[in-house]
């Protein structure tokens, strides 16, 4: 025993010393960091649920305090947007519901995820008032294959927008600019990366399907008191 | 106090060219390979590591006459697995785009043979200046083969640098002039390879200059 101790006392005084210096760290940045994911998710809002109005704003023109965020642009402001957030549990997993209300118009924000080609791909989905539309996709995390399926987090993802809701969107390859503009339901795949945009689509569509049922079931009326818990 | 082994002076010029850790010594590619497809990236990943390696050399020294041979590995790891946790969290609190990009290369820092390496032969052997010395000698012989690394590529395969991008490729014609493949895991090869090949290159002709009667 004494030799143990002899030998291990070091370590154990080290340990000790780091552990705390560890835990200090910890105390002092995890507030800034949950800011900073819960940024990363706010600022995508506006662009998911106001879609083309907000062209052009950079995270300057944005500022969000508590649940608010507010845009304004040379002066005159763009938008007003107030954010509630819920976590539904389904049968399997959980999501997060943001319900936007306020100026130029609400909307919903829901988190999607799922499998990908290489690995789970986070998004958002911005849905309109009564989710009949998609008013845009988001991805937040994905470690799709670099220059092929890591495309979607680009301006390709834009085709999402527009399209219904109501049916579940279909992945097709080489459609024409006329197809693409008609907004039936139909994403043009990328090519070199099918898998990736058959699943991305398939992740949107299961949430979709899923908050669509959970709306006509009144689950995600925001509860105030439960939300303080969170 | 008496030292044996090299000088901090020696140490420090060591880590820059003669010793470099990524021309010379081989040693942590996984970062040089994996991070190099944008400068900005190679530089955060070049300060982490010298944060790191600074850290863990001036802690290691400091402890060096109480260590137990045996268990000294065991020590360096905790005493690397430490800083690096702390590096990893301040990057994701007030760099945190970046830190997402990095992803899970920062923690990896913990099995960057280098810093063991410097623990090994430098720190636990020899006095806190020199081993500071050496730290910061060796992190910007780090920080130099990171960044010649990510100009190759970031330049032909974006052509940019530190994400600006560069006068030639201005206007609607910069797209025929990127070279995507440079910017994914085989560029990287590549350009190891290549740059790999000229620092030998140069070495073997200074050598010959140096010493003519060797030749042959």
């Amino acid at each position: 025993m004494k030799n143990y101790v002899k030998q291990g006392w070091l370590v154990v005084i080290l340990a000790l010393g780091f552990g705390a210096a560890l835990a200090g760290v910890n105390v002092a940045l995890n507030p800034i960091i949950e800011q900073n994911q819960k940024n990363e998710t706010y600022e995508q809002i506006p662009v998911l649920v106001l879609g083309t109005l907000v062209d052009g704003i950079t995270k300057k023109d944005m500022k969000i305090v508590g649940n608010a965020i507010t845009i304004s642009k040379a002066g005159e402001t763009v938008a007003d947007l107030k954010i509630r957030r819920k976590l539904i549990e389904t049968a399997d997993s959980e999501y997060t519901v943001y319900c936007v209300t306020g100026s130029p118009r609400g909307g919903w924000v829901i988190t999607a995820e799922g499998m990908g080609f290489a690995d789970k791909i986070k998004a958002l989905v911005g849905l309109d008032t009564e989710a009949k539309k998609i008013t845009g996709v988001y991805v937040l995390e994905q470690k799709e294959t670099p220059g092929l399926g890591n495309k979607i987090v680009g301006p390709w993802s834009r085709q999402y927008s527009g399209q219904p809701a109501d049916k579940p969107l279909k992945v097709e390859k080489r459609m024409s600019k006329e197809d693409m503009d008609a907004k039936d339901g139909a994403i043009d795949a990328i090519s070199g990366a099918t898998i990736t945009s058959d699943a991305l689509t398939t992740i949107v569509n299961g949430a979709v399907e899923q908050f669509r049922a959970d709306l006509k079931a009144g689950k995600t009326n925001a509860n105030e008191k439960s939300e303080e818990k969170k | 106090m008496p030292t044996d082994g090299p000088t901090p002076l020696e140490r420090f010029i060591n880590g820059i060219l003669p010793e470099n850790p990524v021309y010379r010594q081989l040693l942590g590619m996984c970062p040089v390979l994996a991070v190099t497809s944008s400068m900005k990236n190679a530089m955060t990943m070049a300060g982490a590591v010298a944060f790191v390696l600074i850290c863990a050399n001036i802690i290691v020294s400091l402890i060096r006459n109480r260590l137990q041979p045996h268990l000294r590995i065991l020590v360096f790891t905790l005493t690397i697995a430490t800083f690096v946790t702390i590096a990893d969290r301040v990057l994701a609190a007030f760099m945190y785009s970046t830190s997402k990009e990095l992803g899970p290369y920062i923690p990896l820092i913990i099995v960057n043979c280098l810093i063991i390496c410097r623990c090994e032969v430098c720190a636990s052997k020899q006095g806190v200046t020199t081993a500071t010395f050496d730290a910061v000698g060796q992190s910007l012989g780090f920080a130099i083969g990171l960044a010649t690394m990510a100009s190759m590529r970031e330049l032909l395969a974006n052509g940019s640098w530190f994400g600006i991008e560069m006068f030639w490729l201005e206007g609607t014609a910069s797209e025929k002039y990127r070279w995507a493949l440079m910017g994914l895991p085989p560029g990287a090869f590549f350009s190891l390879g290549i740059l790999l090949g000229a620092v030998n290159w140069i070495t073997s002709l200074k050598k010959k200059k140096c010493s003519p009667q060797l030749e042959g």
